[in-house]
């Protein structure tokens, strides 16, 4: 039984530590990580993307847009109702799909080319930022349903529109560096587990004391264990196997000092 | 020592559930709750700053900024009283508005409306008021003020598990005794028939007041009287906790004076017949009015009842 909860619990370590290290590695010191510029491809005034496609709340993600140096452009995150208010009757190009990093799947939506109001003038954006060329928006994913949007603003279109997503996890570097230490630590233990007896002569002492106060206090379980370990020794019999061990090991040393 | 190792690991793997990992959405699909405590703040202190910017200049162009339908042609009317008959107090001029609660639903697409139940110190009222926001593009204006006198208890609402209110569809009755239209068409109808007649409401205030009023208008010597009430669609309805609903419901209604030859009436001063039918009248005259209701449709048993309302003339002419 020991032995199995120790490969377990190696096993678990063992992916603790690679999820721990990648978590570490891939978001660095700063917390984030980042991909693009990704192109994508529309001739539409407006890119959103549909209610369903960012289904995960927490992390922070900021948005950077380019698109032609003369064209302004408004980036915006918004509760999916207003958006789809907003954008329902115009010409635009959804984003029906998405991975990570980037695996995007658009489709082309037909409608007016105008707006009925400006982005900028609307009160409802979680998070929303504007520029000539380029805009960087951050925004942390809200716990409702929402849509990002890209607007070219004052007519125009979105050609040659890129992307750049960067993923922000607060504290993420910290939680990597800790479930890599929680790796090791777990690791040691199902180490120990597997072995079946304590790493050192101090934690033998206090297991005997453990042992002794259980002999004393609680009622003697000592065949069950017996009988779940199917035949292993027990940790009584680990230690005496160990001093045994021990003196093994120094009696040759001691005899080769008594040799003239 | 195996105990004190398993205590660590699991504070350890509860030390990093815990951090900021990221984690589905809620599950209420594409919805938005209509507006936090803090938004309708904002709305309402909005709407009373305009309001009085109206009330000060006796002018309704302000008001369509922050009032719709019914509600804002009832204000425009009372305006143009008192602007018309340059009555010295300003209608609602010293109103204290103060918001007691505020109650949104959960909605998947425009309009977005909420419900603000807000104490008048000055006039001693409850108003329960239904501010909408048509479309992503328009501002917050208020729908329906339908006021409640402060000893009319108010049926609990229904709420979600987030706290939203539960709309109910007009048009449906569900276990009801009668959907939100039926009984506001109800009313209508009962209103429309003579007092004898069976109706399918309780003889409220609201109907016993109106009455009245048909009663007093027939009495005028010389004049044909007649009155037609008409339902408008029902647009807001809210559950009640009880299982029944709140209905937000309007009333058209129009007052018919024909003249007998030879005759002619003086309306009194100050009063809205003299505001909108030009003084003296000698052969026709009609006034248009708007009234607010809040109709309670009780779950099951039970006849519909208003709970509060507002209105007023809203148009007319006369010759």
């Amino acid at each position: 039984m020991r032995r199995f909860v120790g490969i377990m619990l190696m096993l678990i370590a063992v992916i603790a530590a690679a999820v721990g290290a990648g978590l570490a590695i891939l978001l660095g010191t700063d917390n984030r990580t980042a991909t693009g510029p990704h192109p994508i491809e529309t001739d539409a005034p407006i890119v959103v993307t549909r209610p369903d496609v960012l289904g995960w709340a927490g992390p922070t993600v900021t948005l950077t847009i380019h698109v032609a140096p003369s064209q302004k452009v408004f980036v915006g995150a918004a509760n999916a109702v207003d958006l789809a208010d907003y954008v329902g009757s115009v010409r635009r190009t959804e984003v029906t799909d998405y991975g990570l990093p980037w695996k995007l799947q658009t489709a082309n939506v037909s409608g007016q080319d105008a707006l009925p109001l400006a982005p900028g003038d609307l009160d409802w954006w979680v998070a929303r930022a504007s520029g000539k060329g380029s805009a960087t928006m951050t925004v942390k994913l809200p716990d409702q349903a929402f849509g990002l949007a890209v607007i070219a603003v004052g007519g125009g279109d979105l050609k040659d529109l890129e992307v750049t997503a960067a993923y922000e996890l607060d504290g993420g570097f910290g939680i990597g560096l800790g479930l890599l230490g929680f790796a090791v630590g777990l690791g040691l233990f199902g180490w120990l587990a597997f072995q079946g007896r304590p790493m050192t002569r101090e934690l033998a002492d206090d297991e005997a004391d453990d042992d002794g106060e259980s002999d004393e206090g609680e009622p003697d379980d000592a065949a069950a264990d017996k009988a779940d370990d199917a035949g292993e020794p027990d940790e009584a019999d680990d230690i005496a196997a160990d001093k045994a061990h021990d003196e093994a090991a120094e009696k040759p040393e001691s005899a080769a000092k008594e040799q003239p | 020592m195996i105990r004190r190792l398993w205590i660590a690991v699991m504070a350890s793997a509860l030390l990093v559930a815990g951090c900021a990992i990221p984690y589905p959405k809620d599950s209420h699909g594409v919805t938005k709750v209509a507006a936090t405590p803090a938004q309708a703040d904002l709305i309402y202190d909005r709407y009373k700053k305009v309001r009085k910017q109206a009330l000060n200049r006796l002018d309704s162009q302000p008001l369509t900024a922050v009032e719709a339908g019914p509600v804002l042609a009832i204000d425009a009317g009372k305006l143009t009283v008192a602007r018309r008959l340059l009555l010295s107090g300003r209608p609602d001029d010293t109103q204290d508005l103060r918001i007691l609660d505020v109650f949104a639903p959960r909605l998947d697409s425009y309009p977005l409306w909420f419900v603000v139940v807000a104490e008048d110190g000055v006039r001693d009222l409850t108003k329960v008021q239904v501010f909408q926001r048509a479309s992503s593009t328009t501002g917050w204006q208020l729908a329906a003020s339908p006021e409640t006198l402060p000893s009319t208890e108010l049926p609990a609402f229904a709420l979600d598990g987030t706290g939203a209110l539960e709309p109910v569809d007009p048009s449906h009755a569900g276990r009801m005794t009668m959907s939100p239209q039926q009984a506001v068409d109800a009313y209508a109808a009962t209103l429309n028939h003579a007092p004898g007649a069976v109706s399918e409401v309780s003889r409220d205030s609201f109907v016993t007041q109106m009455r009245q009023v048909a009663a007093q208008q027939r009495r005028v010597d010389g004049v044909t009287f007649s009155q037609d009430w008409n339902a408008r669609p029902v647009q807001y309805a809210l559950r009640a906790a009880d299982g029944g609903a709140l209905v937000f419901g309007t009333l058209a209604r129009l007052d018919r004076y024909q003249i007998k030859k030879g005759r002619a009436i003086d309306w009194p001063d100050g009063s809205e017949q003299k505001a909108f039918l030009s003084g003296r009248l000698y052969t026709t005259g009609e006034l248009r009015y708007y009234h607010q209701i809040l109709v309670y449709v009780p779950p099951e048993v039970g006849k519909p009842v208003v709970l509060g309302q507002y209105g007023g003339v809203v148009d007319g002419f006369g010759y």
